[in-house]
């Protein structure tokens, strides 16, 4: 694989869904570690979240730098409460879950802004990286 | 990045409490406090002289405590001040008191005019060098720097004596009272209602040369008009007649009234005492001028001592007594009209005795003009001291820097700046210049820092040794309004710990202004428990949790940045791993987060919007405290603008800018959970 190259892989709902919190992770890291940023369709739950960043720090090495991680919401809170529900029986009766998780290899990814439903990722400058 | 995220843990049975106090607990780095050691004595502006502890016992009803700040703004204790800004003494209210239990450094610095404090390495005085006036934790002042002392300080008190409680106590008839006694038909005596300078004078014989007890009061001197005015004064202010006796050569005055007595402790507050405990009542302390006057020129007439001119030896007016807090009251009645002292204490037979010495023909000047001798021989001395130009004493300003700056700036040569061009070498060498030539330099050029040096209301005093000592006990501290500083009773000026600048060191680790530039500072979890804070009658009892900033990334490299060798740098990132994990398995147990952030910088580049997320996520309330509002790069709509879904209060914690609105987010945040 062309490591000078960027890339993106998306991981569908379905992929992860019928997987435990310890498979997601496994799953999310190793796509991390070998510098892939991946886009999740849904949100991790806190305690997943919190659990990745455990295992990160866990496998830190002079390699592996971290991971840039953020999600997005795609049910506004000022979204009346009828519109709220109506998309989360949609998504549960589609199979979907709310919203999309980006995370990626620190080395790679310098930053993460995020307003509340717009995502901005910047990368490093692909001279600056570190392989 | 989380730099630093502080997490509050709340008590949260005692929220729910009968009295529905709330009550929240804080935690920090320990032994992170800027404080005084409880002995350290209080100048109020009533006249009182109070230790930082008798301050604090008034108002604290907690026995047990680490660490608790107590709102005081409803009491209106006014302390004179410092502004740092004009150099002017004013009054200002204390609005928090803070005590802390304490294990470490303690630093005792003393002074060449023997001024003396003792204070936690992070307590602030008040430094003058190149770069002008500025605060200066303790532990990082070295010898021979200059810290600023009081010079000119004039308290305010009420010159009409407080209505006497007669209850059960005195038979009153008129404006004569009577001791209730059973034993003794008191002699009935007349009582003044205001303080003149009859009273004062009294007063003054009664602390310099009076042996006084419950019942009695024995006056002996062999100056003649010294006796008869003791006489004329006893009769005059109530109608007694003093015993007149010859003791061992002495004539002596004696007065046995315990009804006077009574009236002396209970509407004066002029308790019998012995020589080491001698005080004057704080009533006394801040009369005006003319009655200061009157006060000191007896003290000075019975007491004090004035050298002959001659070459050789040193030209002082001195004052000498066994009591401590007598000759710094002294010294603060002298600060009314300028004159500064330097105090020295010297055993004699085995008892210390404590001195005021006055030198410098300023100084002799002054107290020629404002206050005098009325003892003929004192007089004369005094008059020949002030006629000439005695150059000891001099306080000198170490701001060669900062006046060579000014010079360049106005383009002046040397000579023109400093009006000749005499001693200029050694000035350099020394980096320092006389009050006398800055006066001189101030009425001819017009320049504004110039001016404000020598107009200020203090001095600065080179620091002459600075030592360390172990501590363990409680340290204690005030907060004033504005302009931060408090004087203590030997006239040295101490910045105090605002509770904004205090908090910031809990939730920071450090000061605002010195935040560590390395990432991972901290790198274990700290927890204190039991922290109150007092604020508008509502009580919050707290324990802090200190956490390690949670980051999602740790390259040891960034540590290579800061001049650590490779291994070093490795060590470091893994006791941050280590430490994120930890703070992670914290995240379960927090109550409330607050999230401080600089206002000045990019918050993106602060926090990490995960781990924000992530509390939210989990109904843990967050608070954004944007800090270092005071700055004109500060931009707190920006930190808005990143975290909209979150409350963000904007504080400045140096100037402690917006702190009562920060209290009330904290307890509303408290409350809704």
């Amino acid at each position: 694989m062309n490591k000078k190259l960027l890339t993106l892989q998306y991981i569908p709902y379905h992929e992860l869904g019928n997987l435990n919190t310890e498979e997601k992770l496994k799953k999310i890291l190793r796509s991390v570690k070998e510098d892939k940023i991946i886009l999740i369709e849904g949100k991790l739950d806190p305690n997943e979240e919190a659990e990745l960043i455990t295992k990160t720090m866990e496998e830190i090495d002079k390699k592996f730098k971290g991971i840039e991680i953020c999600s997005i919401d795609n049910i506004k809170q000022n979204q009346e409460l009828f519109e709220r529900i109506r998309l989360k029986i949609a998504n549960f009766l589609l199979g979907r879950s709310n919203g999309l998780t980006i995370v990626g290899p620190a080395t790679i990814v310098k930053e993460i802004k995020k307003d509340p439903f717009k995502i901005e990722l910047l990368t490093l400058d692909r001279r600056k990286r570190k392989y | 990045m989380i730099r630093k995220l502080k997490v509050f843990f709340f008590n949260l049975r005692s929220i729910f409490n009968k009295k529905k106090n709330i009550k929240l607990g804080l935690y920090g780095p320990p032994n992170s406090g800027k404080c005084v050691t409880p002995e350290t004595k209080i100048v109020l502006m009533n006249g009182e002289i109070k230790t930082i502890k008798e301050i604090f016992d008034s108002v604290n009803h907690n026995n047990s405590f680490n660490e608790i700040y107590i709102d005081v703004r409803s009491k209106n204790l006014i302390i004179p001040s410092f502004n740092t800004q004009t150099l002017k003494i004013i009054p200002k209210r204390v609005s928090f008191v803070y005590a802390q239990k304490y294990k470490g450094k303690i630093y005792n610095i003393l002074t060449k005019a023997g001024r003396q404090i003792r204070v936690t390495p992070e307590h602030p005085l008040i430094r003058l060098s190149n770069n002008g006036v500025e605060n200066i934790r303790t532990g990082g002042l070295k010898a021979n720097e200059s810290i600023a002392i009081a010079k000119k300080l004039s308290l305010a008190t009420n010159i009409m004596l407080p209505k006497l409680i007669t209850e059960n106590c005195f038979n009153v008839n008129g404006n004569m009272i009577q001791i209730i006694s059973k034993f003794h038909n008191q002699k009935e005596i007349i009582i003044p209602s205001y303080i003149d300078e009859d009273l004062v004078s009294f007063i003054g014989y009664l602390i310099t040369e009076a042996y006084y007890t419950k019942s009695v009061i024995k006056f002996s001197n062999s100056d003649e008009y010294a006796l008869n005015h003791f006489d004329y004064l006893t009769k005059k202010l109530f109608n007694l007649e003093a015993i007149k006796r010859i003791n061992n050569g002495v004539p002596e005055r004696e007065l046995n009234s315990r009804t006077l007595t009574d009236f002396l402790e209970k509407s004066l507050n002029f308790k019998p005492s012995l020589s080491g405990n001698k005080q004057i009542p704080s009533q006394f302390m801040g009369l005006p001028d003319n009655l200061t006057a009157k006060l000191l020129q007896i003290l000075f007439d019975m007491g004090g001592y004035v050298s002959k001119l001659t070459k050789n030896s040193s030209n002082q007016i001195e004052y000498s007594t066994k009591s401590k807090i007598l000759v710094e009251q002294v010294q603060l009645l002298l600060n009314r009209f300028g004159i500064v002292g330097r105090f020295r204490s010297k055993l004699i037979n085995g008892q210390a005795y404590w001195s005021l010495f006055i030198f410098g023909s300023d100084n002799h000047r002054l107290f020629k003009e404002k206050i005098g001798f009325r003892i003929k021989y004192k007089a004369e001395r005094l008059d020949k001291l002030s006629k000439c130009c005695l150059k000891r004493n001099k306080f000198y300003l170490p701001i060669m820097g900062l006046l060579e700056n000014i010079r360049k700036q106005e383009k002046l040569k040397e000579e023109e700046f400093y009006l000749d061009n005499k001693h200029i070498a050694r000035m350099y060498r020394d980096n320092r210049i006389s009050y006398h030539r800055l006066e001189k330099m101030s009425r001819v050029l017009n320049n504004k820092i110039i001016k404000t040096l020598t107009n200020s209301d203090n001095l600065w005093d080179e620091i002459k040794e600075i030592t360390q000592e172990e501590y363990n006990d409680y340290i204690y501290d005030l907060t004033i309004e504005d302009t931060h500083t408090f004087i203590i009773s030997n006239g040295l000026i101490a910045h105090n710990t605002s509770i904004a600048n205090r908090i910031c060191q809990d939730w920071l680790g450090e000061d605002m202004g010195t935040v560590s530039s390395i990432p991972h500072e901290t790198r274990e979890i700290n927890m204190k428990e039991k922290i109150t804070i007092n604020s508008k009658g509502k009580e919050l009892s707290f324990n802090l949790v200190d956490t390690p900033g949670i980051a999602t990334k740790i390259d040891y490299e960034d540590f290579l940045k800061f001049k650590m060798k490779i291994d070093e740098a490795k060590e470091r990132a893994k006791e941050a791993t280590k430490g994120i994990i930890d703070a992670i398995k914290w995240l379960d147990d927090m109550d409330c987060v607050l999230i401080v952030l600089d206002s000045t910088r990019n918050p993106y580049n602060q926090v990490n919007i995960t781990i924000i997320g992530n509390l939210a996520a989990r109904d843990i309330p967050v608070l954004i405290v944007a800090n270092k509002t005071d700055l004109k790069k500060s931009d707190v709509k920006k930190i808005e603008d990143a975290f909209p879904q979150y409350s963000v209060i904007g504080i400045s914690a140096e100037k402690g800018l917006n702190m009562e609105e920060f209290y009330d987010k904290v307890f509303e945040m408290v409350k809704k959970r």
